[in-house]
């Protein structure tokens, strides 16, 4: 055996297609990983600093605040402005394996500003500033890259494994020499899969060693997850060089599986996805929002009145006619209450469209790929979800504390002042990225056995010339 | 001369009966045309229910502005409005960049915003691996199809040893590797006839349907024969250099991996890179401080209002705001949002310069690959390209500052001295005052225009790989 794999070694090493291959590879994921991980790296400042000037504002305004005024319009004055503009940003976390899917977190904003005015109708504070054109020509995320680029090296590397040596007249040669030629075939491709693996895996050690805030455990979960990944494809490469056909037409044959698996079937899937978790219309919301906008505009006075009724003991005393802002903030609370839902139909169907594509995710091992990538970067659908409902549970608390003492018009005192809440996104999530993880590490590992069961059942074809 | 091209007729007609013989045009090409037709017809049915959604929703906008009722007029200018831009039916083949821009633009007092609710953020991780329409068909499949069906075109027949005989025959290298390339296009041109006249047919029908869409759908047309006729050319010319169909295929399929997978992403991180654009929250904080501190030498918000109130005051003759015959508020803003605007000019120009750099260097760094420039060409003849973006948002920004320059100047013609804003003086008619918002994109020799540079590689392209054929055609061996 040992023979068989030093020979198959001198026949992979010596092949300059092979190494062509394999250099390529390594050149093109080398140097998408340096861009991810550099970009990563900026990511990590550009949130740090974000999150340090919004504190640093918030800092300047709660000086303010401090200054205590004898007017109470001054007073209500100075505590809506930093209940508007004080809170500080709530930044998404990035998880270890920020690299893998760096661009995701700048298409969905994951520093969303709140305050006291509602945050959905205000781009200024949810959206990002993106040229649509780079989006449209595709980010160079890690994990795309991978799960794009490593069939393709292994349609490179076991191009005619059999059948072009048939077409030769070399493989009569390999039976005659070989009591199990399948062996030859097992022998070759378990070295290209090492190849491939490895190549991979100094390139995701590379990016992974750019971003300061990369942790092991994600790169071991990812590493798995291209191991497998990668064994997918070997096996199906395998399976091709069974079929009775010219070394050509396997090519092309593993070529469009590769189409199919990688383009059309995830579009596919996004398709069914999206029938049975329909994304609501974003430009039917706005007609519903502008409903809503209008309605407690129109009730603003009732809505200031039953605000003061319910909360009797926040009453002022001296001022009777309330004005702006102090009159706009039942109306800003109220429609928040009606924007939420409807802002949430879109998290909720995104998170279980993701949950649906993880489900069929069997039938594109590179959607699986990307999918887990997404999980260990700390953006997937649900996480996103999750960090959402933290950003509305920290705007209650923040209005909690401060719409009270506004609309009493009043100052905070220095204790109410240090108390103010901070964004926290709940932890504890290790466990559902590992259980998510080793899922698809199952689904892809259930598809090699399916195929190398094929492989070694019908293995008596490759002994035929 | 005529025995020349007699044999060059016997050499198409051979190699067309050889391609169709094969089996793998009619396999690939079925399989081609029906994956093109579904997803055109798939494309084309949402293109309809998009644009039947902005029909909709903006006439509910609209409905919902005319009937805001009594209100302080500033405050209903507040309530905004909404400007949806409309697609070519072109967009149905190739979307460009309509996902990824914001389906709406919200127009409000005061500051100008960018389009919001893009569609690919609600997309699911699927996206990522590429959005199948029929452009990427096209752009991306259509030249694997050549590549499947022409790597092999010249060295099967060196591995055969036809190509010895050939050559014994007195057939010439260039007029070999013409003739196939002439009938490798006749067969192309007879597989996607169907799909254009399918395409053609379901457009037809559209209402947006124009002469300038008919001029720059055959121009669309044109650019991809070209395209094809490029990827064919060079394709042969692999074969042609190539001992081994094996080697073809490798340099072919890897050419086209990284030409229409990794290139373009390259590109664009290469651009986002070198030309990182600013950050949300720097961008309208920027505005926000050039607003109130004021652009060099013109004093900040404070000392500027100063200066209006002066200025209104000496133009009416009086010597206090309150005694102002016309409304002071509105007669104050008007001057006020004129800075205002200026400053998001400069930020807003800005910004879309740095987007035209990114562009540029991308289309610069695709020099070296076809596919991006098809696909840039593609997106401009089709009208959804940064270009056409830019046209809409400049067309809403005039709007957004007609409608409130209009209702601050009914403001001020109807009320005197200083208001409040809890005031409701204004009423359905005043909403009613003002205009829809109406937007005529850019004709079709503004789209063509703007794609010269995008004409002129890929006539650059198929020059080269013309004569690389050619070169190829006159070293060729059997």
């Amino acid at each position: 055996m040992t023979l068989l794999f030093s020979a198959e070694w001198l026949r992979l090493r010596r092949n300059r297609s092979n190494v062509v291959v394999l250099l390529v590879l390594l050149l093109v994921l080398a140097a998408g990983a340096c861009w991810s991980g550099l970009a990563a790296r900026q990511y990590r400042e550009q949130a740090a600093s974000t999150l340090a000037e919004s504190q640093n504002e918030e800092a300047r305004l709660l000086t303010r605040a401090g200054e205590r005024s004898a007017d109470p319009v001054k007073a209500a004055g100075t505590t809506f402005e930093l209940a508007r503009n004080g809170a500080p940003a709530a930044v998404l976390p990035a998880l270890g394996g920020l690299v893998l899917s760096v661009n995701r977190f700048r298409v969905l904003n994951p520093e969303i500003r709140t305050g006291i005015d509602p945050r959905y109708l205000d781009g200024r504070k949810a959206d990002a500033v993106i040229n649509p054109l780079l989006e449209a020509l595709g980010m160079l995320d890690f994990a795309t890259l991978v799960a794009i680029l490593l069939p393709l090296a292994t349609l490179g590397l076991t191009f005619g494994l059999v059948q072009e040596d048939r077409e030769q007249g070399n493989w009569r040669l390999s039976c005659a020499q070989h009591r199990r030629p399948w062996a030859i075939l097992a022998a070759a491709l378990l070295l290209r899969w090492a190849a491939i693996v490895g190549v991979a895996a100094c390139a995701s050690a590379l990016a992974f060693a750019f971003d300061p805030g990369a942790d092991p455990g994600a790169l071991a979960g990812w590493l798995l997850l291209v191991t497998a990944f990668s064994a997918v494809w070997i096996v199906l490469a395998g399976l091709f060089s069974m079929l009775p056909v010219s070394s050509g037409a396997a090519a092309v044959g593993l070529l469009g599986t590769w189409l199919l698996t990688s383009f059309a079937l995830p579009s596919l899937l996004a398709h069914m996805a999206n029938q049975r978790e329909p994304m609501p219309s974003r430009l039917a919301a706005i007609a519903s929002m502008r409903a809503i906008q209008q309605q407690t505009e129109v009730n603003s006075d009732a809505l200031l009145r039953a605000w003061y009724r319910d909360h009797p003991v926040a009453a002022p005393a001296s001022v009777t006619v309330h004005r702006f802002p102090i009159a706009m903030v039942p109306r800003y609370l109220e429609q928040d209450r009606l924007y939420r839902p409807l802002q949430a139909r879109f998290d909720q169907a995104r998170s279980a469209q993701f949950e649906a594509l993880a489900g069929w995710s069997w039938s594109s091992p590179g959607l699986a790929l990307i999918m887990g990538a997404d999980m260990l970067a700390g953006i997937d659908a649900p996480r996103y979800q999750r960090y959402l409902q933290a950003v509305d549970d920290f705007e209650d608390r923040w209005r909690a504390c401060l719409v009270p003492v506004m609309m009493g018009y009043r100052q905070l005192d220095a204790q109410q002042l240090a108390r103010l809440p901070e964004f926290v996104m709940p932890a504890g999530q290790s466990d559902t990225i590992w259980s998510f993880t080793l899922r698809r590490l199952w689904q892809m590992a259930g598809l090699v056995a399916l195929g190398a069961a094929i492989l070694c059942t019908l293995r008596k074809r490759f002994a035929q010339p | 001369m005529s025995a020349k091209s007699g044999t060059t007729g016997t050499i198409v007609r051979k190699e067309m009966l050889g391609v169709l013989r094969d089996g793998r045009l009619l396999v690939l090409g079925l399989v081609m045309l029906a994956v093109l037709c579904a997803v055109f017809a798939d494309s084309l049915q949402q293109y309809r229910a998009l644009q039947q959604e902005k029909l909709a929703v903006g006439a509910a906008v609209r409905s919902q502005w005319d009937s805001q009722g009594a209100k302080n007029p500033h405050r209903g200018a507040h309530f905004g409005l909404y400007a949806f831009r409309p697609d070519s039916p072109l967009a149905a083949v190739d979307p460009g960049l309509t996902p990824h821009v914001g389906q709406a633009l919200y127009l409000e007092p005061h500051r100008r915003n960018l389009s919001r609710f893009s569609a690919s953020a609600d997309d699911s991780p699927a996206a990522r691996l590429g959005k199948i329409a029929p452009a990427f068909v096209l752009y991306a499949l259509l030249p694997l199809l050549i590549i499947a069906l022409c790597y092999d075109a010249v060295s099967r027949e060196r591995e055969q040893g036809t190509l010895r005989m050939s050559f014994s025959l007195g057939v010439a290298g260039p007029q070999l590797l013409g003739a196939k390339l002439l009938a490798l296009l006749l067969l192309f041109a007879a597989m996607l006839l169907p799909a254009a006249a399918v395409g053609a047919w379901l457009m037809a029908r559209s209402e947006l349907a124009s002469a300038d869409m008919w001029l720059l759908a055959g121009a669309n047309c044109v650019a991809y024969i070209v395209y094809c006729c490029l990827f064919a050319a060079a394709a042969i010319t692999v074969s042609a250099l190539m001992q081994h169909s094996r080697l073809a295929l490798f340099i072919l399929v890897g050419s086209w991996a990284l030409s229409v997978l990794v290139m373009p992403r390259v590109g664009a991180a290469a651009a986002q890179r070198l030309l990182p654009l600013p950050d949300a929250t720097q961008f309208w904080r920027a505005i926000e401080h050039d607003i109130k501190q004021g652009l060099p030498g013109d004093g900040d918000a404070a000392s500027r209002a100063k200066a209006v109130d002066r200025d209104i005051l000496q133009r009416y003759k009086v010597s206090k705001i309150e005694d102002l015959p016309v409304g002071a508020n509105a007669l104050r803003r008007l001057p006020r949002d004129a800075y205002s605007d200026r400053v998001h000019d400069l930020h807003f120009n800005a910004l879309g310069a740095r987007y035209g750099q990114q562009q540029r260097l991308v289309l610069l760094a695709s020099l070296l690959n076809p596919v991006v420039v098809m696909r840039s060409l593609s997106m401009k003849l089709a009208g959804t390209d940064l270009g056409h973006q830019h046209h809409f948002e400049l067309a809403a920004e005039q709007y957004r500052r007609y409608v409130n320059r209009t209702i601050d100047q009914w403001d001020a013609d109807n009320t005197h001295g200083v208001t409040s804003f809890d005031d409701q003086y204004a009423d359905n008619s005043v909403w009613k005052m003002i205009e829809p918002f109406s937007y005529q994109p850019p004709g079709a020799a503004v789209a063509i225009g703007s794609a010269w540079a995008e004409i002129l590689v890929m006539l650059g392209w198929l020059g080269i790989s013309l004569a690389a054929m050619s070169l190829a055609a006159r070293r060729l061996q059997p």
